[in-house]
């Protein structure tokens, strides 16, 4: 590992690999909330155009780029807002043609065909310490504008109708993501290649969700995924002789696919220990008529003996109480027309009946 | 207590629709303090485009549309104004727990950095509680029942501090225990002096906290009033009719002349109740 620092480039490409490995993820969390997911693959797509026209008119490649993916993500944004049935196929057209032109124009440049392969999969060796320098200065502009507005950003990615009700600048905030995932982009391009990227935005993020309750927790470990993969990638990519995207995107897939397993597992062992009440419909609270119980940082319920805690949409047994109740039973709040708070043997099924019965009268209520 | 009892809500002649398209049109309504209104119609009599008209969702076509005084156009301060939208608004597609999203509600007073301060914390956790969903705070959203994400959602709405609150349909695909818990929520924001706004299609259900019915037809507000004059108008109908269809041009609540009858009912009767 420490002869890998010795060389210039691999101490360039792996500084590289942190940024991108942190800022795709980043930004790509809000991607998946908004069903966007392929929406980097298109801003890579015009990115190479934006490249090629660098290439050949001497500019720098990551400014035209830069230009190119911006351009195009404000008009992604523009064009979905008007919500015609046609956008979609307005962006493809926009974003065919945006790798078309790239091909096309990199023909043309003395470099050609390797300096494209370069860009399209990503080449840790081609990355200049010109380069680097700009891939840092613009991580860091994408990671602390989303660090910042990242409660604007889940707002409106998570429910956008209620963002505008409640006055949120929704279309700037659709914008400004949009501009943060192209600026990722490019900033990638050099790692990941522009047909990657996109990758690196998703895969730790899927990771993450397989694993994570709270969006908070879901995006810190999609960036700590994202680190891992990208920073192992180019490491792995190095001494295979590998391209560095596709060694990455793949550590990636395969961190997935391992998470994936690890969980259906554990689910499996906990799927017994919820049996019992997970077809329970009865909803603990309140007023529902059982003994409230502390314990810990949440509320049992003693239910026919049992110990009842909420967990998402299920119950799991706590064991069973041999304890009375410390606080006073909540029935006695819940008005007199609540059933009683004994815990009667047969409390169990009554409440399953009772509740299932109350679903019939109700989709019966909306069927009439 | 003038100033408190002002119109939160005031409508002339007003129209709604999207783009140049009228959805509905000629509304006039005045909506005070406490006041709890039923709107109801059938499916595109425009209840909908009515009320995401005062949210700020649509464009407004005509008339002249107040809230807390302020024309429409020029109103800023849109927190003032909550909404409940139906459950499918929300996106799944990420993990995000219920003190996530109820705190979403804060973001209009919170600064720059919209991180949570003790007092946003506190009001959190009290919507939380209104609702009934106290100890779930760290759970995830998309695992709960629907009646509970229902009451997320009216949290969220909560935890902004609105002195008006839209919902639509809160008690649509909601088993009789969640109807109740929002109906009593819904009498508990009404007895704080909280005007709402209920677009729905089970009247029954909300019966104890309603102050008054608006019903709405082919994009129009055809009777306004008290719950007793909304039964007995059903009742005159079904009388006179074999059967009544809500979509009909409906002539009977033009003569009673009801679409005003809010501007001159004694307003607010939840809010003054003890």
């Amino acid at each position: 590992m420490l002869d890998l620092l010795s060389y210039d480039f691999m101490q360039r490409a792996l500084l590289a690999a942190l940024l991108v490995g942190a800022a795709a993820p980043m930004v790509g969390v809000f991607l998946v909330q908004r069903r966007l997911a392929l929406i980097g693959d298109g801003m890579g797509h015009m990115a190479l155009a934006g490249v090629a026209i660098g290439v050949l008119t001497g500019q720098a490649p990551v400014l035209t780029a830069l230009v190119l993916a911006v351009i195009a993500a404000v008009v992604i944004e523009v064009v979905r807002a008007r919500g015609r049935t046609s956008a979609d196929v307005a962006l493809a057209v926009m974003f065919y043609g945006g790798i078309a032109l790239g091909v096309v124009l990199m023909s043309r440049s003395t470099s050609g065909g390797r300096s494209l392969n370069s860009y399209l999969f990503g080449s840790i060796t081609t990355t200049t310490s010109q380069d680097i320098v700009a891939f840092a200065v613009l991580a860091g502009i994408v990671m602390a504008t989303t660090l910042v507005l990242r409660p604007r950003l889940f707002a409106v990615a998570n429910d956008e109708e209620y963002a505008r009700a409640a006055g949120l600048p929704v279309m700037a905030l659709n914008i400004t993501l949009a501009v943060l995932t192209a600026t990722t982009v490019v900033v990638s391009m050099r790692v990941v290649g522009l047909l990657l990227i996109s990758a690196l935005m998703i895969v730790p993020n899927a990771t993450s969700q397989l694993v994570c309750r709270s969006f908070k927790a879901a995006m810190g470990l999609a960036v700590a995924i994202g680190i891992l993969c990208s920073v192992g990638g180019v490491t792995t990519s190095f001494w295979l002789d590998t391209p560095s995207g596709g060694t990455i995107v793949l550590l990636a897939i395969a961190v997935f696919i391992l998470v994936a397993i690890l969980v259906a597992v554990c689910h499996r062992a906990t799927a017994r220990r919820s049996r019992l009440t997970e077809a329970h419909e009865h909803e603990h609270g309140r007023d529902c008529g059982h003994p409230a119980l502390p314990h810990g940082d949440h509320v049992d319920y003693l239910h026919d003996g049992h110990r009842h805690a909420a967990h998402g949409g299920h119950y799991h047994e706590h064991g069973s109480a041999t304890m009375r109740p410390r606080t006073r039973p909540s029935p006695g709040e819940g008005g007199p027309e609540d059933q009683g708070a004994e815990p009667d043997k047969d409390g169990f099924d009554e409440h399953d009946e009772q509740s299932s019965a109350t679903t019939a009268t109700s989709t019966g209520g909306q069927g009439g | 207590m003038l100033v408190n009892d002002s119109p939160v809500i005031a409508l002339r002649s007003a129209a709604f629709g999207y783009a140049d398209r009228v959805v509905v049109h000629d509304v006039s309504l005045t909506v005070r303090p406490g006041e709890t209104i039923a709107i109801v119609g059938a499916n595109g009599c425009g209840k909908s485009t009515l009320v995401k008209g005062l949210l700020g969702l649509n464009d407004q076509l005509g008339g002249s549309v107040e809230l807390f005084g302020t024309p429409l156009a020029s109103f800023k301060d849109r927190s003032l104004v909550g909404y409940v939208p139906q459950r499918h608004t929300l996106s799944t597609s990420v993990a995000s727990t219920v003190q996530e999203v109820v705190a979403i509600g804060r973001l209009p007073h919170q600064g720059l950095l919209a991180r949570l301060r003790p007092v946003d914390r506190q009001i959190i956790a009290s919507s939380l509680e209104v609702v009934g969903l106290e100890g779930h705070a760290r759970e995830e959203v998309s695992t709960l029942s629907g009646g509970q994400q229902r009451r997320v959602l009216v949290a969220r709405a909560l935890a902004a501090e609105p002195r008006v609150l839209v919902m639509d349909e809160p008690t649509a695909g909601v088993d009789l225990t969640n109807q109740r818990l929002l109906t009593d929520v819904i009498i508990g924001l009404r007895d704080q002096g909280v005007a709402q706004l209920i677009v729905t299609h089970e009247i029954d259900a909300l019966r104890p906290a309603l102050t008054r019915v608006v019903a709405m037809s082919g994009g129009t507000v055809t009777f306004d009033g008290s719950l007793a004059a909304y039964d007995a108008r059903a009742v005159a109908l079904l009388t006179g009719h074999d059967h009544h269809h809500d979509d009909d041009p409906d002539p009977h609540a033009h003569a009673l002349g009801h679409r005003h009858l809010g501007l001159d009912e004694p307003l607010g009767r939840g809010g003054h109740r003890a």
